[in-house]
C-alpha cells in the first residue's frame, strides 16, 4: 500500500459517493451543487491519470459552464413550483405529475438491465490486450511532420481533423437548434434577470484584459504543451459571459451577420482547408503539406477558438436571460 | 514506474468508469425530474470519458495514448453543447406543461 | 530546501483543514464564509509558496504567485457578493 494507491482509492470514492448522491438527493439545487463537485473531481482524476489537457478542458466546462447552464434552468423552473406551494421532494417537483410514479418492477427492470450492462462493460475491459500500446507510437513517429510539437493537438487538428471539424458542426448544430427552441432569431434583445450592479462592473473590468491574455497564452501553448484551441475557447467563452452579466458590452451587443459569422468561423475555416487540400495537385484531401501545415493549423485555432468562445457563451446566455419588457 | 502499479491504477479507475456508467443508466431510467435525468446522460459521459482515459493511461512506456485523450476533449465540447440543448428543451416543455394547466388546448402556442 | 517546502506545504495543509472544520462547524452562514475564505486562502498561500520554494525557474516561481493572487481576487469578491446576498435577505 503506498501513498499513490491511497490517493486513487479516496478519489474514486468521493467520485462514486458524490454521484451517487447527485442522482439521489432529493432536494434538487443539492443534487445541481453536488453536480459542480462531480465535476471537479472528475478533473483531478485527469490530473491523476496524466492527461492535463482534458483537466483543464473539464475544469472550465464541466464544473464552471456545466454549473452555470444548470443553475440558470434551476432558476428558471423553480419560481413557479414555489409560488404554487408544492414542496419540493423529489416525486412533487417532477415535470410530469399525471404519470405514474416507477413501481417495483420497473425499478427491477432497470436494475437488471443496468446490472447487465455494466457486466458488458466488464467483460469489455478485461477483453482489452494487455500489451496494447494504442497508437502512441504510430502519433510520436509522425509528430515531427504535424506542425506542432504536441501530441493531443497534432491528433486534433492533423491526424484526426475531421473529427475536431464534425465537432464544430455539432457545437453550429446546437446554438441553431436553441435558438429554433428558444423561439428567437438571435441573442440581442437578451439580458441578465437581475440589474448587474457597480462592484461585480468595476471588478470584470479589472479581470478582462488579465482573461485575455489566458485566451491568447492558452492558444499559443497548444503548440508545444497542454493547452490549444478548446481550453482557450472555453475561457473566452467564460469572460463573455461575465461581461454579459455585468452588463459591459458583450455578443449580445453584436450585430445579427457578426453573430452568426463568429458562429461558423472555425467550422469554415477548416471547410476552406479541406476544399484547398483536396484541389491541391499531388495532395490528398485534408493532408496538409510540411511547411504549411504549423501555419494552417494555427489559423484554423484562431478561429476555432473564436467559434467556440461565442457558441458556448451563447448557450449560457440563451439559458439564463430574459427580455427585458 | 512500476508495471503492475500502473494496472492496479488502471483497473481501479475502469472500475470506477463502469460503476460510474451503470449509476447514470439507473438514474436515467428510473429518476422522474427532467434536470436530474440531464444529470444522469452527464454522469454517463463522464463515465465513458474516464474509461478511455484510463486506457490511454495503460500504456506508461512513452506517453500516455493521445488518441483517446483528442477524443475526450472533443467529447466534453460536444457533451456540453448537448447539454445545453438539453436544458433549453427541458426549459420548453417545462413551459408547456404550465401552460397546459391554464391553456388546456394550446391556444397561445397556436397564436405566436 | 526539501525540508522547508515539506514543512510549508504541511502548514498549508493545516490552514485547509482549519477552514473545513470551520465550514462544517460554525454555525450560520456568514461565519462559515469567514472561515472558508480567510483560512483557505492563507493555506493555498504556504502551498504556492512551498512550490515556489522549490521550483527550478523564476518564470514558474511567477506563474505560480500570479494564480495565488487571482485565487486571492475570486474568492474575496464572491464571499464579498455571498455575504452582501445573505445580508440583504435578512
Amino acid at each position: 500500500m503506498n501513498l499513490t494507491l491511497l490517493f486513487d482509492v479516496f478519489l474514486i470514492a468521493a467520485l462514486l459517493l458524490v454521484s451517487w448522491r447527485l442522482l439521489g438527493a432529493s432536494d434538487l439545487f443539492q443534487a445541481t451543487v453536488l453536480f459542480i463537485s462531480f465535476g471537479l473531481f472528475l478533473s483531478l482524476a485527469w490530473i491523476r491519470l496524466q492527461a492535463p489537457d482534458i483537466a483543464l478542458a473539464e475544469a472550465a466546462v464541466g464544473a464552471g459552464l456545466a454549473g452555470v447552464l444548470l443553475l440558470g434552468t434551476f432558476k428558471g423552473l423553480e419560481p413557479e413550483e414555489d409560488r404554487e406551494g408544492e414542496n419540493l421532494s423529489s416525486e412533487a417537483c417532477r415535470l410530469d405529475p399525471i404519470s405514474p410514479c416507477p413501481g417495483r418492477a420497473h425499478l427491477l427492470l432497470a436494475f437488471t438491465f443496468v446490472g447487465s450492462m455494466t457486466a458488458l462493460l466488464l467483460l469489455a475491459v478485461l477483453d482489452l490486450p494487455a500489451e496494447g500500446d494504442g497508437l502512441t507510437l504510430l502519433v510520436f513517429q509522425s509528430l515531427d511532420r504535424s506542425g506542432v510539437e504536441h501530441p493531443v493537438t497534432a491528433v486534433l487538428l492533423n491526424f484526426r481533423f475531421y473529427d475536431t471539424w464534425l465537432e464544430l458542426g455539432v457545437l453550429v448544430a446546437a446554438a441553431l437548434s436553441i435558438l429554433c427552441v428558444r423561439n428567437r432569431l438571435d441573442l440581442r434583445e437578451l439580458r441578465p434577470s437581475k440589474v448587474p450592479d457597480v462592484m461585480l462592473r468595476r471588478l470584470v473590468m479589472g479581470l478582462t484584459p488579465i482573461m485575455i491574455l489566458v485566451v491568447v497564452y492558452l492558444l499559443w501553448l497548444g503548440d508545444h504543451a497542454p493547452g490549444g484551441a478548446f481550453q482557450a475557447g472555453v475561457v473566452l467563452a467564460a469572460m463573455l459571459i461575465l461581461l454579459w452579466f455585468s452588463g459591459h458590452a458583450s455578443i449580445t451587443s453584436l450585430s445579427r451577420i457578426l453573430w452568426l459569422f463568429s458562429l461558423i468561423a472555425g467550422f469554415a475555416m477548416m471547410l476552406l482547408a479541406a476544399v484547398i487540400t483536396a484541389s491541391w495537385p499531388e495532395m490528398r484531401p485534408l493532408e496538409f503539406a510540411e511547411e504549411w501545415s504549423g501555419a494552417i493549423i494555427l489559423a484554423i485555432e484562431v478561429a476555432a477558438t473564436l467559434s467556440i468562445g461565442v457558441v458556448l457563451s451563447s448557450l449560457a446566455i440563451l439559458s439564463l436571460g430574459a427580455v427585458e419588457d | 514506474m512500476d508495471l503492475s502499479m500502473v494496472m492496479s491504477t488502471f483497473f481501479l479507475y475502469s472500475l470506477a468508469a463502469m460503476l460510474l456508467v451503470g449509476m447514470g443508466i439507473y438514474g436515467l431510467l428510473t429518476r422522474r425530474h427532467l434536470l436530474r435525468k440531464v444529470m444522469a446522460l452527464n454522469v454517463i459521459a463522464g463515465g465513458v470519458f474516464l474509461l478511455l482515459i484510463t486506457t490511454a493511461y495503460r500504456n506508461q512506456e512513452h506517453f500516455p495514448d493521445p488518441v483517446p485523450q483528442a477524443m475526450v476533449l472533443t467529447g466534453i465540447v460536444v457533451a456540453i453543447s448537448a447539454t445545453g440543448f438539453a436544458l433549453a428543451l427541458v426549459r420548453r416543455i417545462h413551459q408547456r406543461m404550465k401552460d397546459a394547466k391554464t391553456d388546456p388546448f394550446g391556444e397561445k402556442w397556436d397564436r405566436s | 530546501m526539501e525540508i522547508l517546502s515539506g514543512t510549508l506545504c504541511l502548514l498549508g495543509a493545516f490552514f485547509f483543514m482549519a477552514g473545513t472544520v470551520g465550514l462544517i462547524r460554525f454555525p450560520d452562514s456568514l461565519s462559515r464564509i469567514h472561515a472558508l475564505t480567510k483560512a483557505d486562502n492563507l493555506g493555498l498561500g504556504f502551498i504556492v509558496l512551498a512550490l515556489v520554494v522549490t521550483s527550478q525557474s523564476l518564470t514558474v516561481a511567477f506563474k505560480l504567485i500570479l494564480i495565488w493572487l487571482l485565487a486571492l481576487v475570486a474568492s474575496s469578491s464572491i464571499c464579498f457578493f455571498l455575504a452582501r446576498k445573505l445580508i440583504h435577505r435578512g
